[in-house]
């Protein structure tokens, strides 16, 4: 099975962590955006959202079980082709939490456009903008070397 | 005429009515949002729908230039599914009636 192993600064990347701990725990009770449905679903409306909501909760538990103790010993974090759609999706909706409420206050072509004055931000903005940039970084490792 | 006998009459034009409704076709329509990475789309969209790489890209980049692009049309129960699994992978996926249709 193919894997990627990658090593990471802990001291860079724990606060980080930290800093999305309390993101994943809103995920537990609410979509990363809110799904449109067809009028005739609206029925369906609750276990549908109870689904996404299910799956979004195992992908970023698994997600941060990755960063677990071997990691803080070693700074070393593996991911294997049977793990990878999940910390990819897990980091979808966790950069999606992050856009709406630590980087509410920026424009989508500030971010995007890499216009971002990191000592204009405020602490809250600063952590949540390297943890949407770091998660991002993860998905494309991931895709670039396990993905289809 | 029996109340009993109209009834039996009445029957048909309902069972019509239903199976028009499950031939109708829609389509499952994917929205820009401004977050997930454009080779984050392509991939989801070879994972569900099997696409190779030219055709998600050509999805991914109607996507981010028209603000949408509709990835599937076909039978409701099917688009169904497949808007369920865009939104478990986070894209921004709606389900349209095919007016065309």
């Amino acid at each position: 099975m193919k894997q990627i192993e990658v090593r990471l600064n802990l001291e860079v990347v724990a606060p980080l962590l930290d800093f999305i701990k309390p993101v994943i725990k809103d995920l537990e009770h609410e979509t990363a955006f809110a799904p449109e449905m067809a009028e005739a679903d609206r029925d369906l409306e609750g276990l549908w959202r109870e689904g996404l909501i299910h799956t979004q909760t195992e992908d970023c538990r698994l997600l941060l079980g990755l960063f677990g103790a071997e990691f803080v010993e070693t700074g070393r974090v593996v991911f294997q082709q049977d793990n990878s759609d999940a910390v990819l999706r897990a980091a979808s909706a966790i950069r999606l939490k992050l856009r709406e409420s630590a980087l509410a206050s920026l424009s989508d072509a500030a971010i995007e456009g890499g216009e971002i004055e990191l000592e204009n931000l405020s602490e809250p903005e600063r952590l949540g903008f390297a943890a949407y940039l770091f998660l991002a970084t993860l998905q494309e490792i991931i895709i670039k070397h396990l993905g289809i | 005429m029996t109340e009993l006998a109209a009834r039996t009459e009445a029957l048909p034009e309902k069972k019509t009515k239903t199976a028009l409704a499950f031939e109708s076709t829609w389509k499952v329509v994917v929205l820009n949002d401004p977050v997930n990475l454009m080779s984050y789309v392509v991939l989801v969209f070879k994972r569900i729908f099997g696409f190779d790489d030219a055709r998600a890209r050509k999805h991914m980049m109607e996507v981010h230039e028209l603000g949408r692009s509709v990835v599937w049309t076909g039978a409701r129960e099917k688009a169904e599914a497949y808007v369920y699994s865009l939104q478990e992978w986070h894209l921004s996926a709606i389900l349209e009636k095919d007016e065309a249709n």
